[in-house]
């Protein structure tokens, strides 16, 4: 009975290492889901990670503008708490922060639609429809 | 209140269930309690047979390669949706300026 509990444990304690060892072994760059997923050549790959690094490069100014064009607006909401009142400076800011948001959105959105021409065409459509909501829900309203 | 009802008052007053109780119903019931004791001892001891039975080095082998396989088969199921979700997360524009760097 004894060994029979400690063979049990062993094989619950095996179960679960080698769930946690093929998870980890498993993991590797983002994009390497979208390549097993839909079945990219090494040369799609390629290409794949590169425009996922471009998008990096493209996405980064964006946000550090953003960040500041937040931080403005702050400051200039703040400045008018005596007044109550939404002052050209404000409006100004506000635009700019909207501005930089559908930059930031056309980019992502052609980022989609490059990756989505490097994968089969029968297939373009589920990738779009799984990473639409991403473009969709970024104006924050879902 | 007429006659009629009086005399169905009366007669209500002075009737008496007659019943006895079913000589058979203890014992039915204790039957039935040891019925349920007895299968849940049951389940217990298939268990604990079962357990004895990990304790032949064929079964536990064979055990032990059905929990690894499973465990691989589970951990890969796994990593695929953690690596769906982590693309899906890189194509936000913060986090995809955050993996550049």
């Amino acid at each position: 009975m004894k060994r029979g509990l400690l063979v049990l444990l062993a094989v619950i304690i095996a179960g679960l290492g080698a769930a946690l060892v093929t998870r980890h072994f498993l993991q590797g760059p983002p994009s390497a889901w979208l390549c097993h997923e839909y079945g990219l050549t090494p040369e799609q790959a390629c290409k794949v990670e590169s425009l996922q690094q471009q998008y990096g490069a493209r996405c980064g100014p964006y946000c550090d503008a953003m960040c500041e064009a937040n931080a403005r607006l702050e400051t200039l909401a703040l400045a008018e708490l005596g007044s109550c009142s939404v002052t050209p400076a404000i409006r100004d800011a506000v635009t700019e922060t909207d501005r930089i948001r559908s930059q930031t959105r056309i980019a992502m959105l052609e980022h989609f639609y490059a990756v989505a021409a490097e994968l089969p065409p029968e297939r373009r459509r589920e990738y779009l429809l799984k990473v639409l909501p991403l473009f969709i829900d970024s104006c924050g309203s879902r | 209140m007429n006659p009629a009802d009086n005399d169905l008052s009366s007669l209500l007053q002075g009737w008496r269930a007659d019943v006895e109780p079913d000589t058979g119903f203890h014992r039915s019931v204790w039957a039935r309690i040891e019925a349920a004791e007895s299968r849940k001892g049951a389940g217990l001891s298939t268990l604990f047979s079962w357990v004895k039975l990990l304790a032949i080095p064929r079964i536990a082998v064979t055990t032990a390669a059905i929990a690894l396989f499973g465990g691989i088969l589970i951990g890969g199921v796994q990593a695929r949706s953690a690596q769906e979700e982590r693309y899906l997360l890189s194509l936000k524009p913060s986090a995809a300026s955050t993996h550049l760097h």
